[in-house]
């Protein structure tokens, strides 16, 4: 017990734990059951792998989830970037509290919200909606995540690094290219990972912008369930379980490697 | 312009930020092949005088010239400048050597002439094989040389040198001294350093100007600002001094005789003319001041007692109260007779008036 984790706190580490990741596991553990019964274990297997690949209609709402998350992810990034930028380098600009709580918005509205907002807008238009008009609902929700990332690079940015590649002979554009895009490259990196596991795992936004022949991947889970639990669902959870896992290891750990060389 | 025409001249440049003037209708000529030295308190303008060279700036008023081009108008990247920035401003992402070729992979050089030119920077500024390093992995003086090739490794016509010491430690300053003034003199690129310390500029500069409230009150070799400051604020701000205020009464040759409000007749030289009755100060360099025991050469001085007496650098400090209340500093060299005196001895303190100053400004 020399670190000092006595017994007591060890078990308020487990317990912890076990509430927070007890039913992931679950999850995880039942895909790999060779029983019917979702909840009786029979045995190991990967059959329902095998079954779920055999799935059209699952594979093909998770390719559609893939699809739109990495368009919505990309184009998060490419303007919550922007709008880190106008709101930390172009100085008081009028409507700039407006425009800094209206980018910051989606994060407190309630999601149900959003989605009801951008129905009405939609049907309001006449635009059909599917494949875009989730890309959308989803660019709103991710863009600002995207902001809030890559601000907080920028406020810490040395501009000096700026001017001594202008000293050295490099126009604006490529001072941006050479020192700016590789110093926040990190930061956006990690705000593209988190927008495309918040579209991956959107299912509240998706149901209200889908149309037919765009049901992504939550929402076609969340209709087989209604027609019974089968082990398949287990299955494609563990795999989207993976997915959002790596996806935020990565997010992280971007985040985190590139903290020292910052530091000096 | 012709042969002989300054590197850089400024003319007539201001710079205000709102209502505060930062730079004021000031006018500059620096030749080529000078280590030029830009000295005053922070907030004098200095900074915003470089800036203003280097481009990041453009000027309210007045124009800059770089060997007889008016570049007022031409933006950072295109200015044959170059700076070196007082955080260094190394790029944290890119190798010491890539920080280095930079500049020439900016210039669109060939990849060979870009390892000769950087190979050959390192050596000169004596990191050879640290190329490969990235900059978190070296030490506060090895960043500094990098800034330092990284800036020259160009060529430019001029370097502009922010505040280059400041983030080192006294030591390795005073050796980075050295090293600044023999990258001078190798590259023969005129070297214009800002610094709010005095004697950074004293050693290295052949020439400096003293900067107050945006605008140059003296400029001139460090001797002539050390020995002939022309103000009390360059004397007070340049090197230690002891100051005597009072009234001209009367006229000596090369000089003018005053009296303190406490009664001290000081003879001193002068440059000026000041009409009987004009306030002025005497300065006196605290070396120029001598010690005798009172009674035996009383004249220009006053009797005081010794209150400190300090060694320092192989020189006796003194600290002396006249009786007058002013506390005169005195230095000099052991071994010239002053190793009799101590704290608490009254003594006579004095100074021959070609060694004093009265400044009427």
């Amino acid at each position: 017990m020399k670190r000092g984790l006595s017994a007591v706190h060890l078990a308020v580490l487990a317990g912890g734990f076990a509430f927070l990741y007890v039913p992931i596991a679950l999850v995880i553990l039942y895909s790999f059951n060779s029983s019917r019964l979702v909840t009786v274990w029979g045995g190991f297997s990967t059959q329902w792998y095998m079954s779920l690949f055999a799935n059209e209609q699952l594979l093909a709402a998770a390719s559609i989830s893939l699809r739109i998350a990495l368009v919505a992810a990309a184009l998060s990034t490419v303007l919550g970037t922007c709008a880190a930028f106008a709101l930390q380098r172009f100085g008081r600009f009028r409507l700039r509290m407006m425009f800094a709580g209206s980018l910051y918005a989606p994060l407190v509205m309630p999601e149900v919200i959003i989605g009801l907002a951008l129905l009405l807008l939609f049907v309001g238009l006449g635009i059909g909606r599917g494949f875009w008009t989730i890309v959308i609902g989803h660019t709103t929700l991710g863009l600002c995540f995207v902001t809030v990332v890559v601000r907080a690079r920028l406020v810490g940015f040395d501009r000096t690094l700026e001017e001594a590649a202008q000293d050295l002979g490099a126009s604006p554009a490529q001072t941006f290219r050479t020192i700016t895009l590789p110093l926040i490259a990190p930061a956006m990196a990690a705000g593209f990972l988190l927008a495309f596991t918040i579209s991956l795992d959107d299912f509240v936004i998706a149901s209200f912008t889908s149309g037919p022949g765009s049901t992504t991947l939550p929402m076609r889970i969340y209709s087989q369930m209604r027609l019974g639990l089968t082990p398949e669902i287990n299955a494609i959870s563990t795999l989207l379980i993976g997915l959002v896992g790596v996806c935020l290891l990565f997010a992280t750990s971007i985040i985190r490697f590139r903290a020292p060389s910052e530091a000096q | 312009m012709g042969k002989g025409a300054p590197l850089l001249r400024l003319e007539g440049v201001s710079k205000c930020y709102g209502a505060t003037v930062a730079v004021d209708a000031l006018s500059l000529d620096i030749p080529h092949n000078e280590f030029f030295a830009l000295l005053g308190p922070s907030g004098c303008g200095k900074t915003s005088l470089m800036r203003l060279i280097a481009g990041f700036e453009t000027p309210d008023k007045g124009r800059v010239f770089l060997d007889g081009l008016d570049i007022t108008d031409l933006p950072p990247h295109l200015r044959p400048v170059n700076m070196m920035f007082q955080s260094y401003a190394l790029f944290p992402h890119m190798s010491v050597a890539k920080n280095i070729a930079f500049g020439l992979r900016q210039e669109g050089r060939t990849r060979k002439e870009i390892f000769a030119r950087v190979e050959d920077m390192l050596r000169l500024v004596q990191l050879p094989g640290l190329g490969d390093r990235r900059p978190d992995q070296l030490s506060g003086g090895q960043r500094q040389r990098v800034a330092l090739g990284r800036a020259l490794v160009k060529r430019p016509k001029l370097l502009l040198l922010d505040e280059p010491l400041a983030a080192l430690d006294r030591k390795l300053r005073h050796e980075t001294q050295f090293e600044l003034m023999q990258a001078q003199r190798e590259t023969g690129t005129s070297f214009v350093v800002v610094t709010h310390d005095q004697d950074e500029a004293m050693v290295m500069a052949h020439r400096m100007a003293v900067m107050r409230a945006g605008q140059i009150v003296q400029i001139g070799s460090p001797r002539e600002i050390y020995e002939e400051p022309t103000s009390r604020h360059v004397a007070g701000f340049v090197g230690e001094t002891n100051f005597f205020e009072g009234r001209v009464i009367q006229y000596m040759p090369g000089g003018v005789v005053l009296e303190t409000s406490k009664g001290l007749r000081l003879e001193s030289f002068c440059r000026d003319h000041p009409v009987i009755g004009t306030r002025v100060t005497i300065s006196v360099r605290p070396e120029n001041m001598r010690l005798s025991a009172p009674g035996i050469l009383s004249s220009n001085g006053g009797i005081g007692e010794i209150v400190d007496h300090v060694f320092r650098e192989g020189m006796s400090s003194f600290r002396i109260r006249l009786e007058t209340g002013d506390i005169v500093h005195l230095r000099q060299n052991q071994g010239e007779g002053v190793l009799s005196f101590d704290r608490g001895m009254r003594v006579f303190v004095s100074f021959a008036p070609e060694h004093a100053r009265a400044l009427v400004r």
